[in-house]
């Protein structure tokens, strides 16, 4: 919410930011190479969405559409985006339920696994 | 397969069999995009996959050009009225089941159809070649793999080979199927000549038909995206369909999971994620009732909660105090304060959802009861259930300071409604507020109370406000090591501070602080060495830096705290049970038992993804349910509680 965003996800990329610049984010970005879009709906796919672009090029977060074509834009509802992303679901199952949309390159798609994400530690 | 497997063979009108194929077609459908092309080289795939795919060389799958296979699917979807309906016939699970036979039932699904020249000796051949293609280490997914391409076979059948000259698998299919197939659909271009030639071809040309599929499934990955994006309408609607069916097929689904599970451990929460259960994060949890393990040591024990509480002064095995909590509790279920001990070992030992469950029961008995309410704030902040951690922080501070919060509203009953995105934050700033006039009643530090900080120090971390958090940790640290007498009051006061270095160290870590937070890990783990929770932190940040060496070691370190029970559980079982070889025999048992219930499957995926973030496939497979940690000493040096 530090942005201003009702969005759990916006914090989670927030964090996401951060990884990207330590060690193991530039890894990552080395290793995956490819620019996700991320369409993020607080209730329901495809409306209100905010836009949110991971660049694992150049290991960027930024707010806002992509200038150009990314490799892969997933939609989720963002309960569904943090429940991916925190490894409590599973991205293919994500995918058969509904809770994930995908357009772009589905071989980019697939490098899309929680493993990109920072893992949250616990109080 | 082998369920049905006679029903098959003799006719094609068995509807039971009728009934497996529907059911197999569109899973089949679902698996070819989500697995069957996730191994281009990239090792990354989706979890679920990963493992699968984690051999480098194409298999059949992967040489489909998927262009086609969309658009012929598509097409089927259009022509074909798949019946919605599913029944829980176990022969999913048998599908999926690594152990079956591959080449049998592929043979056998081959022999099912009656009106084909197929000959089974070339396809006998057909399939070794395949099988030495796929030069695969023996790994227990093998047998998946190509169990999975077996499972694919009825769906052709059915479709009557359309999508034969694809694959080589389905190409066999274009052979046998030819005629019809080829009349009934005509499909795009290069298929059709494929499929051709596939007839033509002999087995020497096969490897060189594969590699020439292969390279133009790489040229036209460029197009595939474009087709794959188009298709997307018409995937979605079957996807939605597919959907309703999932529902339908809730009966079996218990089935479905335990193959999953064959598979996959990550698949083991697949269940709890049924129906509305995604949507629990901005809902109230509804975990239920506490599970016990099912053999307590402890239940022959006097006075197990006082063991408990021994156990957890000591800085002892926390999945042995929980034991001893357990049976407390079992023993009288009114034991509030057994309850909000079993619940504060359990989040220490890294198993949060056993710990909200003893929680709530504690709270259920006892809605004043000011630990249970601390505890369980933060175990649903850490479980992202944020509005409740909210509530129940607010009725924590009512309770505690009366003059500030009256009692009323929505301070009274955490689980009132679901609350909107402004709702949430509005009633954040409100508790936030509360803590804060709570902290100004007494500013000094030697008499502040470190549980108003701590709950502050929550409230902030659950709006990402990390450093205004990190002060609040530091404060009630400050506090509880200048021996304030406040802190004692709390009656987890003399094992409050592990608590807060870890507290601290959470709040550093996810702030992006990953070198302050392993600090401050390393104090709480110096007060108490068996404290998993902050161990799997240590791990955590260790992943975060890219130390994935050290990251294993602590993570195989927390593991064996809870193998731990294995070891001295059977030593304290026959205490309890008497010599003799019976009692040991029996206590074995047990601890058995005991391993298989409750476990921290967080603490396996942490794991998991730590050795495939070191490129160690052959290690990441062996993190399953109930593993001997004692394997990884030949190459990681960790803890030996």
């Amino acid at each position: 919410m530090s942005d201003g965003s009702p969005l759990k996800s916006a914090a989670l990329l927030e964090q996401m930011k951060l990884h990207l610049s330590s060690d193991a984010g530039k890894d990552l970005a080395k290793k995956i190479g490819l620019i996700y879009q991320f369409n993020i709906a607080p209730q329901k796919i495809g409306v209100d969405e905010e836009i949110f672009v991971v660049d694992l090029k150049k290991g960027e977060v930024s707010k806002g559409a992509y200038e150009g074509k990314p490799d892969a834009t997933f939609s989720f509802k963002d309960s569904d985006f943090i429940a991916v992303a925190t490894g409590k679901m599973n991205p293919q199952m994500a995918f058969i339920r509904g809770a994930m949309k995908i357009k772009g390159s589905l071989s980019a798609a697939q490098k899309f696994t929680p493993d990109i994400f920072p893992k949250p530690s616990k109080l | 397969m082998s369920f049905l497997g006679g029903a098959e063979c003799s006719t094609a009108g068995n509807p039971l069999s009728q009934f497996t194929k529907h059911v197999q077609d569109d899973k089949s459908l679902q698996r070819d995009r989500l697995v069957g092309r996730s191994n281009g080289g990239m090792s990354e795939g989706f979890r679920g996959a990963s493992r699968g795919e984690a051999n480098p060389e194409p298999n059949q799958m992967s040489a489909l050009p998927p262009q086609l296979a969309m658009e012929q699917m598509r097409r089927e979807f259009e022509s074909h009225h798949i019946a919605p309906q599913r029944n829980g016939s176990p022969s999913w699970a048998g599908e999926f089941d690594p152990g079956m036979g591959d080449r049998a039932m592929m043979e056998a699904a081959f022999q099912a159809p009656k009106s084909n020249g197929f000959d089974p000796a070339e396809f006998r051949s057909y399939s070794q070649r395949t099988n030495s293609l796929n030069t695969r280490s023996a790994s227990p997914m093998e047998a998946a793999t190509t169990s999975m391409g077996a499972y694919r076979q009825p769906m052709a059948m059915r479709y009557g080979g359309m999508l034969g000259g694809n694959t080589m698998g389905m190409g066999m299919y274009g052979g046998g199927y030819g005629g019809q197939s080829m009349v009934q659909q005509e499909p795009v271009q290069s298929s059709g000549k494929g499929k051709e030639r596939m007839v033509e071809l002999d087995e020497r040309d096969w490897e060189a038909q594969f590699a020439e599929l292969d390279s133009k499934a790489a040229e036209e990955g460029e197009v595939d995206e474009e087709a794959f994006a188009q298709d997307g309408g018409g995937i979605g609607q079957h996807r939605q369909k597919i959907k309703a069916e999932t529902t339908a097929l809730a009966g079996s689904s218990d089935m479905l999971n335990q193959s999953w599970r064959d598979h996959n451990a990550d698949y083991a929460n697949w269940g709890g994620f049924d129906g509305d259960g995604l949507n629990s994060h901005l809902r109230d949890p509804e975990l239920g009732d506490y599970m016990f393990e099912d053999d307590n040591i402890f239940s022959q024990v006097k006075n197990p909660f006082e063991e408990g509480v021994r156990i957890m002064d000591a800085g002892g095995n926390l999945s042995l105090a929980s034991l001893a909590f357990e049976a407390a509790v079992q023993k009288d279920p009114q034991h509030v304060e057994a309850w909000t001990r079993l619940g504060a070992a359990q989040a220490q030992n890294e198993k949060e959802s056993p710990a909200i469950r003893a929680l709530e029961q504690a709270i259920k008995l006892d809605p004043t009861n000011l630990d249970a309410l601390m505890g369980l704030a933060v175990s649903y902040t850490n479980e992202g259930y944020d509005s409740t951690a909210y509530r129940t922080l607010e009725r924590w501070l009512s309770t505690k300071y009366p003059s500030l919060a009256p009692n009323d509203g929505l301070g009274t009953d955490p689980h009132a409604t679901e609350l909107g995105f402004t709702e949430r934050h509005i009633l954040h700033q409100r508790v936030i507020d509360l803590f804060i006039a709570a902290a100004q009643l007494s500013p000094d530090p030697a008499t502040m109370d470190p549980d108003v900080q701590v709950g502050l120090g929550v409230l902030f971390y659950g709006a990402e406000e990390y450093d205004k958090a990190v002060d609040c940790f530091s404060a009630a640290l400050a506090s509880s090591e200048s021996g304030s007498t406040n802190s004692a009051a709390s009656a987890m006061g003399s094992n409050q501070r592990p608590l807060l270095w870890n507290r601290l160290g959470a709040t550093l870590a996810n702030s992006g602080r990953s070198e302050e937070a392993i600090e401050a890990y390393e104090r709480a783990l110096e007060l108490n060495p068996n404290f998993v929770r902050a161990r799997y932190n240590l791990g955590v940040s260790c992943i975060n830096i890219g130390c994935y060496a050290e990251a294993a070691q602590h993570l195989l370190g927390a593991l064996a705290m809870h193998a731990v029970v294995e070891r001295e559980g059977k030593q304290k079982a026959r205490e309890l049970m008497g010599d003799g070889a019976a009692a040991e025999a029996a206590a074995d048992q047990q601890i058995e038992n005991i391993m298989r219930q409750n476990q921290s499957t967080n603490l396996y995926d942490t794991l998991r993804r730590v050795f495939s973030q070191m490129n160690r496939k052959d290690l990441a497979e062996k993190v399953v349910s109930g593993l001997d940690v004692d394997i990884f000493r030949d190459e990681f040096d960790f803890i030996k509680p």
